[in-house]
């Protein structure tokens, strides 16, 4: 048991050790804190649809008793 | 060019377990120079080279770089003049792809997208690792990654570049196309290795550094191929100015 925590001990040094590494390395490389992407976040038609589609989801199960409907499908009326 | 000059004043520096690695480090190298750091293991090499870009922060002493004074907030400035290549490219490769990975430094210019990707060209095609650009870092072999990281930190366009230990783990012919690169490379640049020969083909001038004090400095052949002062430090005569016999007194 001494040996298996001396182990794990060790083990999360060498983890810490080589994490302050590569964040040192990321600091040589003008990193400031967010990981730069090259892709532009611009708003496209597919995110309208998506938009549209999940607020028309929630809508109707806001006024119409959507699961209740399901179940009753599923019961075949019985419920 | 004055804003290409580094300048190490009275650097002293102890680690927090209280090793004092430098015990008063001065020198200055100038604009295009090309310098050599050679010494013994746990000489020091890694330690200044470490003040170069901040990495650490001298306990006492100066560190200049052009006109900017080394501190906690100018950090960010220095890092865009100095690019420094770590001793292992795995800690420095973090990214999913080696593209992502030589772009990430680019991004963090804050360049456009199609100039980054352009600076990821043409980095990886001076390191020879084009045809790798999709691949994971960590699945690379331990050339390619050594390869790798050179670009990363090329794609920066440093004013000044910092390697340590370039060429280890590299077969003959990576190392070569190494010492090249760093030949086509105009600006100062300044190299850590126990590989003499390197130092040899590639730097002009070169510091000996010896338990924390620079004990050499001068025009790398001078040095270079004086075997008392190499054997003080643990090193030996490059192979090239090794002549049959001399090989044979190194090994005695």
């Amino acid at each position: 048991m001494g040996v298996f925590a001396r182990i794990v001990g060790t083990l999360f040094l060498r983890t810490v050790e080589r994490a302050e590494r590569i964040y040192g390395a990321m600091l040589a490389r003008g990193f400031r804190g967010d990981v730069p992407s090259m892709r532009r976040e611009t708003f496209r038609p597919s995110d309208a649809i998506f938009v549209l589609a999940a607020g028309g989801f929630f809508s109707l199960c806001r006024f119409v008793p959507v699961p209740r409907m399901i179940g009753h499908l599923l019961r075949g009326g019985a419920g | 060019m004055s804003h290409h000059l580094l300048e190490f004043c009275d650097v002293r520096f102890r680690y927090p377990d209280g090793t004092e690695a430098l015990k008063g480090v001065s020198f200055l190298i100038t604009h295009g120079e090309s310098v050599g750091i050679v010494g013994a293991n746990g000489a020091g090499k890694s330690t200044v080279l470490l003040h170069m870009n901040g990495h650490l922060l001298p306990t006492s002493g100066a560190v200049n770089v052009g006109e900017v004074p080394l501190r906690k907030e100018t950090r960010p400035e220095i890092r865009r003049k100095v690019g420094v290549v770590f001793q292992h490219p795995d800690d420095q490769l973090f990214m999913p792809t080696v593209f992502d990975d030589v772009a990430f430094g680019p991004l963090n210019l804050g360049l456009p997208p199609d100039r980054v990707r352009e600076r990821v060209h043409e980095a990886l095609r001076q390191v020879n690792a084009l045809a790798l650009a999709d691949k994971p870092p960590h699945h690379l072999s331990g050339g390619q990654k050594s390869a790798v990281a050179i670009a990363t930190v090329i794609a920066m366009k440093p004013d000044i570049l910092v390697m340590d230990e370039p060429a280890a783990s590299l077969d003959p012919k990576s190392r070569r196309s190494v010492i090249n690169l760093l030949n086509s490379f105009a600006h100062t640049k300044i190299v850590a290795s126990h590989d003499l020969d390197l130092i040899l083909d590639v730097c002009a001038r070169c510091l000996v550094i010896r338990e924390g004090v620079i004990v050499a400095d001068g025009p790398a052949p001078d040095i270079l191929s004086d075997a008392t002062l190499l054997s003080e430090n643990n090193l030996e005569l490059p192979l090239t100015l090794q002549g049959r016999t001399g090989r044979e007194e190194a090994r005695r």
